[in-house]
């Protein structure tokens, strides 16, 4: 069984205009050494998913699953308190914007240790030794100044570098990374996005990366999943689906990106026309299908999850 | 342009935000009852002279007073009783209303369009201009109401204009320091750039593109300054500073009847209940509008 | 071919107070730029957050005041112009299509508001030139009436184009007008940007950080690096055979979905420098992988070199 086994999570939110389906029966597994990436548009879900793991949904969501389990242990069957234990602990998490994901009125030390402290019960001389390891291995230089420093001292990149060491302080199995390079430069992300790859790599960490950037999919996942109106469309080996996508959307996402020296300059761009349905109420068929230019008849019906031997799915009936 | 009207074509058409608004307004409860209590509270006082029994400074020391008619010795010739002096009690309370609204209304305009015009002109322009506005603020700030009320007073006589006059030029402290903030949050978003690049007059811009989006603070800000205004004009007045007698102010009348409160509680709970149903009218509608116009932003 | 508009030796600086007492130090948004817009082009102007490339816009817009060096705007300094007549030929197209449309206007009136500042026709004709544009972006005419809550990020940046266009000026001036933007209503808007460009021969200047964007649709580009140019060329010369070794971090770091390549090592330093206090020499230098003796003492200046211009020693060796 894999580290972490996701079987038809679903995650409502209760609105004052109904039930919004934010997530719709989601599955997917990582292991220890694989980076998977949830890739979408606004709204499709990706970020629910993320939080429904970490068991932090807003208090309008309930969570429900056939197998939501991790290392072995169903995480839906936990209490509070272990759940507590898990979270920060072996299941780790770091956000989009490093600046209000950090508390401005604490010290980089005091946020690096606290929940070492806590969740390994050591000594703060211990705590701040291993902080200070880990931030020379994100590449902060002179780590035990920085440990005094607030977070407003440091640049963006940097505070992004204190967050990943941040998650790594108790040695996780799971990393969650929710758009950790969104807000930064691109110079700045490609250092990162190296980073994350090294760092899961040195410490077996199983990574799930929350992104809507292509690009940085290609690049570093092993697995990716394209998720559109809260359900994954598409999944396979990065390789395997940037070669030959097989959903409409994923094909059509492809298509609206220049590829320098792929695409000729100054060419129209794809597009998909039309916008994401609403989540409110009951859906049935595929969701894409008023915006797919090979829309039919049965694409209304409950389309089946199709699986190539390689492991390449999709929900669609030309697949 | 053919794919353009794609992604255009397909989305649009979300109701129109002034009747989501509307329906907003329309299911708040809080907002609906103060609405209907205010309307009923404007309605009777300005039909005072239509529907007032008696004349209300018309004395009859013979009826002197009268119990309201739920007293055992009331009766209907007098409705609400009379005061000390024997003058209808409900005739009273209704033109006392026209001057509490009188008050609220006039003291909202004045001070609200000194303090709306220096906040918008402190928040839009900011710099040397606004450290010169927060310091005429404070100035104001370091200066009692009451205090000032009662020197002026002192040398020009209560009367309702000097009522109107010194809280109307002394209460609007909170209208700037709120439309200065609210201003300087619009101040920076890209329209007022946009307006500015396409030439729009300074003059334009504020009226145009700032004010119509600061107008929910600056509506918000208006009751709580207008329920305000009338408490102070019934505490001036019960301290003899504000309206003179014989005019049927709230304040006033409570003053007047402080002597009876042992004897004829009604004297004081008469317009004490009017004075808290207007208030909390306003109050009402203040905090109902604020919940149902809060700013639509980037929703 | 003309220049519509040029800086030269722009800088902009701000003083940025520290707590109410301590002195103010300056932050130099921009820092003596000189650039020129030629007409039919599509300029691109690149950098990362911090270089100065929205402080430019702003000037080139005449929403900004250069502290020094002049903005001229068909050869006439703009201090000389009046505000409405830089508005008839130079116009925004803002990143955020949520702050750049006032919430509580039509978005007809919000089309129409240049005609309206510059007392075009009767309000009639106003309100038909107005949906005539919103038709020429891609919008229905039955969104006339709607207000900006109504619509979604891309209708609203088509809305913003719409605006910009209302007058026919001779330059728009993009700042990442598709950065806010979902990957698919991107496209979008960039085939609408392209195609008025071509059919209007309207001049874009293209402010952006996406290297494969400015790749696809620009025709020159400037680098920017903490207020000053570090490089600027002709697109195909600049993405075929980047100088400087910044330009050339910002175009291996542009991740292509393309799997295999990996994330590429640039050779960078970590460390972002603090515009409140750039460093000594080349700007760059602490980041450069390619640093050399003169580096940290001498500032390059923007010299010819190979079509193009660049700012860096190496390129004088």
């Amino acid at each position: 069984m894999s580290l972490l086994d996701v079987e038809r999570l679903t995650v409502d939110l209760a609105t004052p205009q109904g039930t919004l389906h934010a997530v719709r029966g989601v599955s997917f597994a990582v292991d220890r050494g694989e980076t998977l990436c949830l890739v979408g548009e606004s709204g499709c879900g990706k970020s629910m998913t993320s939080l429904a793991l970490m068991d932090l949904l807003p208090k309008a969501a309930s969570r429900r699953a056939v197998r939501l389990s991790f290392g072995g242990v169903e995480l839906g069957d936990l209490s509070p308190a272990r759940m507590n234990d898990l979270r920060g602990n072996r299941i780790a998490m770091i956000f989009q914007e490093p600046m209000t994901a950090l508390n401005p009125a604490y010290t980089i030390g005091d946020q690096m240790t606290e929940g070492f402290r806590r969740h390994k019960r050591v000594g703060r001389a211990q705590a701040e030794a291993r902080a200070v390891d880990l931030l020379g291995r994100v590449g902060i230089a002179s780590a035990r100044e920085r440990l005094g420093q607030y977070p407003h001292q440091l640049s963006g990149g940097l505070r992004q570098r204190v967050m990943i060491a941040t998650a790594l302080m108790c040695g996780p199995d799971l990393l969650i990374a929710d758009e950790p390079t969104t807000a930064l430069d691109v110079t700045i992300q490609a250092q990162i996005l190296r980073l994350l790859g090294e760092l899961a790599e040195e410490f077996g960490l199983a990574l799930v990366l929350i992104t809507h950037d292509l690009g940085v999919v290609a690049r570093i996942a092993t697995r990716v999943a394209v998720m559109y109106a809260g359900e994954i469309v598409e999944t396979g080996a990065a390789a395997d689906l940037f070669a030959a996508p097989r959903h409409p959307y994923t094909q059509g996402l492809l298509d609206c990106i220049p590829v320098p020296g792929r695409t000729p300059r100054g060419s129209r761009l794809g597009a998909i026309p039309g916008v994401v349905p609403s989540l409110v109420g009951a859906l049935k068929g595929c969701a894409f299908r008023s915006r797919c230019r090979f829309a039919r008849p049965d694409c209304e019906t409950d389309i089946p999850w199709r699986v190539d031997a390689r492991g390449h799915g999709a929900r669609c009936v030309l697949a | 342009m053919s794919d353009a009207t794609l992604e255009a074509s397909a989305a649009a058409a979300s109701p129109d935000p002034r009747g989501v608004a509307l329906r907003r307004v329309a299911g708040h409860a809080g907002l609906m009852t103060g609405a209907t209590l205010l309307a009923a509270i404007v309605i009777l006082s300005l039909a005072a002279p239509l529907i007032a029994p008696h004349d209300p400074y018309a004395q009859d020391l013979a009826k002197r007073l009268a119990p309201p008619i739920w007293d055992a010795r009331g009766d209907w010739s007098h409705p609400l009783g009379t005061d000390n002096l024997g003058r209808d009690y409900l005739s009273r309370v209704l033109w006392g209303g026209q001057i509490s609204l009188l008050i609220g209304f006039s003291v909202m305009i004045i001070s609200g369009l000194i303090g709306s015009t220096l906040g918008l002109v402190a928040g839009y322009f900011g710099g040397r201009i606004d450290l010169v506005v927060t310091f005429i603020v404070t100035a104001r700030l370091a200066l009692p109401v009451v205090l000032v009320a009662l020197a002026v007073v002192a040398v020009a006589s209560g009367s309702l204009l000097v009522v109107i006059l010194v809280l109307g030029l002394l209460k609007w402290d909170r209208f700037a320091v709120v439309m200065r903030s609210a201003t300087q949050q619009v101040r920076h978003l890209d329209y007022v750039a946009a307006a500015r690049a396409a030439g729009a007059s300074t003059a334009r811009i504020i009226l145009r593109e700032v004010l119509p989006n600061v107008a929910p603070q600056l509506i918000v800000v208006a009751t709580v300054e207008a329920a305000s205004a009338i408490l102070l004009e019934a505490a001036l007045s019960f301290l003899g500073l504000g309206v003179q007698p014989p005019l049927p102010s709230w304040g006033l009348m409570i003053s007047e009847a402080k002597a009876y409160m042992f004897f004829s509680f009604w004297l004081i709970a008469i317009p004490g209940t009017a004075l808290a149903l207007l208030v909390l009218a306003i109050n009402l509608v203040g905090d109902g509008l604020r919940d149902t116009l809060a700013p639509d932003g980037r929703a | 071919m003309t220049i519509l508009i040029e800086t030269r030796d722009v800088s902009r600086a701000f003083a940025v107070g520290r707590g109410l007492f301590a002195k103010k130090r300056m932050l130099h948004a921009v820092n003596g730029v000189s650039l020129a817009v030629r007409e039919g082009e599509v300029l691109a102007i690149v950098g990362e957050s911090g270089c100065g490339k929205s402080t430019l816009a702003k000037m080139l817009l005449g929403l900004l005041a250069p502290s020094a060096g002049a903005v001229l705007i068909g050869g006439t300094d703009a201090r000389s112009l009046a505000r409405v007549e830089i508005a008839r030929r130079v116009q925004p197209v803002f990143q955020d299509p949520y702050s750049s449309l006032n919430p509580r206007r039509r978005i007809a009136d919000i089309v129409a508001l240049p005609l309206e500042v510059h007392r075009v026709g009767a309000s009639g004709e106003r309100r038909r030139r107005a949906v005539e544009m919103l038709e020429r972006v891609g919008l229905p005419a039955r969104l006339a009436p709607a207000y900006p809550g109504q619509l979604s990020g891309g209708q609203r940046q088509r809305v913003a184009i719409a605006r910009a266009l209302v007058m026919q000026p001779e330059i728009v001036i993009c700042d990442e007008p598709t950065s806010a933007l979902d990957v698919s209503v991107q496209s979008q808007i960039l085939n609408l940007l392209m195609d008025l460009q071509r059919e209007l021969g309207t001049t874009l200047v293209f402010i952006s950080h996406n290297l494969a964007v400015v790749e696809h649709i620009a025709t020159r580009v400037a680098v920017m690096y903490l207020g000053r140019v570090v490089e600027e060329a002709e697109a195909g010369a600049l993405f075929g055979a980047p100088q400087h070794p910044y330009t050339q971090a910002l175009l291996a770091s542009a991740l292509t979905p393309e799997p295999g390549l990996g994330v590429p090592d640039l050779g960078l330093g970590p460390a972002f420098p603090d515009p409140l206090s750039p460093p000594a020499g080349c700007a760059f230098h602490p980041r450069c992988n390619r640093r050399f003796a003169p580096c940290d003492a001498v500032e390059p200046v923007l010299q010819p070199r190979a079509g193009g211009r660049v700012a860096c020693h190496l390129a004088g060796v």
